[in-house]
């Protein structure tokens, strides 16, 4: 278990955080409801559960990368987790008395919630980098935030594209 | 439908899937008028805060503010490395955030629980024997 003074916590303040969190609320908010569509999620759990993840991270920010594309990736990183302990563990009941909601979870509609099937389903370094692709991020960034060369992104993405399309045919008997 | 999937070409380089793009694109823009207020997500942040840096002792970090949700959880962990747990409410705030500190006998260990909220050493033990079954 990590200390506190492993966080860093000491060298960026809460302000800077605070502004930081509110910099990006959209963009977190919508990383977790991406992520929590058609899972039994509360949003705003996921959303805590970010702010955690950024705020451990925080002081290692060094602006190597723009800070965008850093909140980006943290949000998605901690989402993942989120994904593959959900996938790990069998399905229990939580116990609930303040009747908590699903709320938002079902907010998509037909299109798109297909189309967020047809991601589910890729392996999950595609769905990143085309998650990344449709939140608008050019492939300079997507290769910073995976690593990769733009070439690289710039192929998979394209490849990425062409499976979603066949897998849409496919499903839709086209 | 089958059109826009098969279109190609000039609007955006996105236009492969014109449809399912633009409806994502709404879906974000609509889920995007339901973030929290500045005011909780403030909150939020001080939590996530208070949540990663707390005194010398092992920390479990739950951003609890489905409380009863995450105490069987919380229970669970205290066992499992005989230690504490803070539960952070996020209606905590940075004057209350300081937590009541509750020992609870789970399991036959002694767990000493600390949370804000109120809730009680009953609800705890409760909850944890339900993880111990």
């Amino acid at each position: 278990m990590e200390s506190s003074e492993s966080y860093g916590a000491n060298k960026k303040s809460q302000t800077d955080f605070n502004a930081l969190v509110l910099r990006h609320k959209a963009m977190i908010w919508h990383i977790c409801s991406d992520y929590s569509l058609g899972r039994a999620w509360n949003i705003e759990d996921c959303m805590q559960e970010v702010m955690v993840s950024l705020w451990r991270d925080f002081d290692k920010f060094e602006g190597r990368s723009s800070e965008k594309t850093w909140v980006w990736r943290v949000a998605t990183n901690t989402m993942l987790m989120l994904k593959r302990k959900d996938n790990r563990s069998p399905q229990t009941e939580s116990i609930e008395t303040e009747g908590a909601e699903k709320k938002s979870n079902d907010m998509g509609n037909d299109s798109y919630q297909q189309l967020q099937q047809l991601i589910e389903a890729l392996p999950e370094e595609n769905g990143i980098i085309i998650r990344a692709f449709l939140d608008g991020f050019s492939y300079k960034e997507i290769a910073e935030m995976t690593g990769s060369s733009v070439g690289s992104v710039a192929m998979r993405i394209a490849r990425t594209k062409r499976r979603l399309r066949i897998m849409y045919e496919r499903e839709n008997n086209i | 439908m089958k059109n826009d999937i098969k279109t190609t070409g000039s609007i955006t380089q996105r236009d492969d899937f014109k449809t399912q793009w633009q409806s994502r694109q709404q879906w974000q823009e609509q889920a995007e008028k339901s973030v929290p207020d500045d005011e909780t997500l403030l909150r939020w942040a001080e939590d996530a805060r208070q949540t990663s840096a707390g005194p010398e002792m092992s920390i479990i970090p739950f951003p609890t503010h489905r409380y009863n949700r995450w105490i069987p959880y919380i229970a669970a962990a205290c066992i499992a490395i005989g230690g504490v747990a803070i539960g952070l409410n996020r209606q905590s705030t940075s004057e209350n955030a300081l937590p009541v500190a509750k020992e609870v006998e789970v399991g036959g260990q002694t767990v000493r629980f600390l949370c804000n909220n109120g809730c009680s050493a009953q609800d705890i033990i409760l909850s944890a024997s339900e993880v111990i079954k």
